[in-house]
């Protein structure tokens, strides 16, 4: 009996936290634009070293880096884009991007970082089988569509906040400690296999 | 107020430029069917009517498009299309027949590619032809019935070709190729093709093809489109085509118009101006004709419901009004495809 109420409770908070996460989506801005956005204080690295180490998140994962100082305030943006995919019974195929810009804004132990400017363009398959960008029909993510398509078009908005949520959390790290391929690595660690031991 | 899930640290998928990296066998197709009647109610022994331009011809039937399916893989720079289809359309009137029994199935792409470097690849084998605006996929066509342009100019081009990027406005294409439509030149692979692609503005392409060889003969094509505002876009295509030996050939052009009312509809426009030369080896005189169509594209998801009309007004008297073949200078035709892309 009490396992059995042991389990109903674990099965009770599984579902809730399911819920809770299904609930989660972007805010928005002023003009009704998806924006996620984070303050994270309490950061014990000067503003410089924070400013460089967005920097170079962005050069290694991203495109168009660009330094900034509006009012005093150091800022890093740069755009990127990740796939979305159309999923099909026997596989998936690409079925388009979204693009995005993401803007790291750096004060004394506090930083912000927004991702914004989420814009769909769609891919089509050409006359070699490939599938393409169809160039000029970008969407941005906040439009709304017909009843007939909205299924997917939910799911590309849902793996976009998924991605913006990521990235915002691989950012958190590198914020931190200097991430990528041009940061010094360790050296290997060699040990002893001998006698003595 | 904003709420966030928490994802491990690394659970980033892809951060970087989109195009594909290494990824698993993609798998994608499509399926269509259609009903065409003509209303002049012509149908010849075959079961078709009127219009002769490719598929959407079988009069006043539940008839068959064609099931393709496309697999394809990237891993590091090596890549391949394998493309197949099933049915009427993919089948004999794609032209090919593997069996040649009119019941084959059909290979619309078969290639390989090697993307040397960000701006260069190398692409061998048969391949969907790099000619024209229309194409045979019913998924990369506003309109179902396609252009007298299309179906006189080739399917496919085998061949070896190379693919240069200048920038992302201009690139070039060349390549030695075997006759139209053939798996296999008897002549000797010796048909030289040439592509440049211009990307003017954003939402704009144009690509002037050059294709000569013989007995295959010479092409010369301009294919553009612009995406002028996120519901109207403008396209165009013309042609010449001389065959070898002074054994006639065709010239003309189409003009495509297409808005985008919503997500769900889309209504769009084709004229075409299409002339057959003359042929002086067989003593046949030039003609002419005008094809006008409208077609309208309602999307449901994978799904797409095209109706359409047309009417096509020969210089000379190039159809059937009746049952009993009384010639006529016109004829018009509707048609209700269904395409579903997966």
């Amino acid at each position: 009996m009490k396992i059995f109420g042991a389990l109903c409770v674990i099965l009770f908070t599984l579902v809730k936290s399911l819920q809770a996460q299904e609930e989660a989506f972007f805010a928005t801005d002023e003009a009704g634009k998806y924006v996620l956005a984070e303050v994270v204080d309490s950061v014990r690295i000067p503003k410089e070293e924070m400013t460089g180490n967005a920097t170079l998140f962005m050069q290694e994962h991203m495109q168009g880096v660009q330094a900034s100082a509006g009012d005093g305030v150091p800022q890093v943006t740069a755009t990127g884009s990740f796939p979305v995919y159309k999923k099909a019974s026997l596989g998936k195929h690409q079925d388009g991007v979204i693009n995005y810009r993401l803007i790291v804004e750096v004060k004394d132990n506090r930083y912000r970082y927004v991702i914004r400017d989420f814009v769909f363009v769609p891919y089509e398959r050409n006359r070699y089988g490939q599938f393409e960008a169809q160039k000029g029909k970008d969407v941005p993510l906040e439009t709304e569509v017909s009843k007939l398509n909205r299924k997917q078009w939910e799911a590309h908005r849902r793996s976009a906040f998924e991605f913006a949520v990521s990235l915002g959390e691989d950012l958190k790290v590198c914020m931190l400690k200097k991430c990528g391929t041009s940061s010094p690595k360790k050296s290997k660690e060699r040990i002893s296999l001998g006698e003595s031991w | 107020m904003k709420k966030f899930i928490f994802l491990p640290a690394g659970f980033l998928a892809l951060t970087s430029a989109a195009i594909a990296q290494d990824e698993g066998l993609s798998i994608s197709g499509s399926v269509d069917t259609y009903f065409k009647y003509d209303f002049s109610e012509y149908r010849d022994d075959d079961g078709n009517s009127n219009i002769g331009t490719s598929f959407a011809n079988e009069q006043n039937s539940i008839s068959l498009g064609m099931l393709n399916v496309v697999l394809e893989q990237k891993v590091g720079k090596a890549s391949f299309v394998g493309d197949l289809a099933f049915g009427p359309r993919g089948q004999d009137q794609s032209l090919l027949n593997a069996g040649g029994d009119n019941n084959s199935f059909h290979i619309q792409n078969l290639y390989v590619n090697y993307q040397f470097t960000e701006e260069f690849s190398m692409t061998a084998g048969y391949m969907g032809t790099f000619v024209g605006y229309e194409i045979i996929s019913p998924t990369g066509n506003f309109n179902y019935s396609t252009s007298y342009l299309f179906t006189n100019g080739p399917f496919q081009n085998a061949g070896i070709k190379g693919e240069y990027a200048f920038s992302d406005k201009v690139g070039l294409m060349v390549g030695l190729f075997n006759d139209w439509n053939v798996y296999q030149d008897f002549n000797g692979v010796s048909d030289f093709g040439a592509q440049l692609s211009l990307a003017p503005v954003e939402g704009w392409e144009a690509y002037i093809n050059f294709v000569t060889g013989h007995p295959s003969g010479t092409e010369i094509d301009l294919t553009t489109g612009y995406q002028i505002t996120d519901a109207f876009f403008l396209g165009l295509n013309a042609a010449d085509y001389s065959a070898p030996d002074d054994a006639g050939g065709f010239a003309g052009g189409a003009l495509y118009a297409q808005y985008a009312f919503s997500d769900a509809f889309a209504l769009g426009a084709r004229g075409e101006y299409f002339e057959w030369k003359r042929n002086k080896v067989d003593d046949i005189a030039g003609t002419s004709v005008t094809a006008l169509t409208l077609s309208g594209n309602v999307k449901a998801g994978p799904l797409t419901v095209i109706p359409e009309f047309r009417i096509d007004m020969g210089k000379d008297e190039m159809f059937y009004k009746n049952k009993q073949m009384d010639p006529t200078k016109n004829a018009s035709q509707f048609v209700l495809a269904a395409v579903y892309s997966f």
